[in-house]
């Protein structure tokens, strides 16, 4: 297997779980035709530019489809029940706009809080309604000075 | 009957000859289209996806010799609602190039 099948089949892990049970093995059969044909260097970068687009043309529609009930938004953080992106994916978001939000307050999470973010909300499920929980993590958020 | 996305009257139109797997369908698309649309595998399986759930085509139970064709390729082929719906776009087109002629907006087609 060539290493632009090997990404391929990495990047397609991005697609929903059921998607990628039905498609994912004609979708890598379909790039590896492709991939055979693009016997050139510039044919395999043209190959790879539309491969790109198609994946990020395509993914938020297969999400969106596999998961109709998506609630997202700035306003709607604490309303979230799930995200189109895998788990490590979500921790980050998740992870960057809460350190953001509290910086923006003047607020510094104290670390207990963040390894509790991750223990406690591995999938993000879970993870609770409202403003308060959502800023205080807890209410035990510190203030920086 | 709402008009049919390109994507889907041209996976149509490759089906409308027999069944295909989705390169050969791709690679169709993109021989009429002069390759100016060529479908990558996320936007022809999530369409084909969709066909699948609408009814307009179904996947073929019957494959080639095995040692000649790889395991993970799929064969779809039109059913009759795809085929009712693929004649209704392009009844739909014609009307619309006949408008269009009739505005003189192109040039009638010369006889041989």
């Amino acid at each position: 297997m060539s290493l632009s099948e090997r990404i391929y089949r990495l990047l397609l892990k991005a697609y929903p779980e059921r998607y990628r049970r039905q498609y994912e093995a004609p979708m890598a059969q379909l790039f590896s035709d492709q991939l055979q044909a693009a016997d050139t260097r510039r044919k395999l970068a043209a190959l790879w530019l539309r491969t790109l687009a198609d994946l990020l043309r395509t993914l938020p529609a297969r999400h969106a489809e596999a998961s109709p009930h998506i609630v997202l938004g700035i306003g709607n953080v604490g309303r979230f029940r799930y995200t189109p992106w895998s788990t490590p994916a979500r921790r980050a978001v998740f992870f960057a706009a809460y350190e953001a939000r509290a910086s923006a307050a003047g607020l510094s999470p104290p670390k207990t809080c963040f390894s509790e973010f991750f223990v406690k909300t591995p999938r993000f499920k879970s993870w609770p309604v409202g403003r308060k929980r959502w800023w205080g993590c807890g209410g035990r958020l510190k203030l920086a000075n | 009957m709402e008009p049919l996305t390109p994507a889907v009257f041209h996976i149509l139109l490759s089906l409308v000859d027999g069944e295909k797997h989705g390169y050969g369908i791709m690679q169709e698309v993109a021989t009429r289209t002069g390759k100016t649309l060529i479908m990558g595998p996320g936007t022809l399986y999530g369409t084909l996806k969709r066909m699948l759930e609408a009814g307009l085509v179904e996947e073929s139970g019957e494959r080639p010799d095995p040692a000649l064709d790889d395991q993970r390729r799929r064969y779809y082929r039109l059913t009759r609602q795809g085929r009712q719906a693929a004649v209704a776009e392009a009844e739909r087109l014609e009307a619309l190039v006949r408008a269009a002629r009739a505005k003189s907006l192109l040039r009638r087609p010369q006889r041989a």
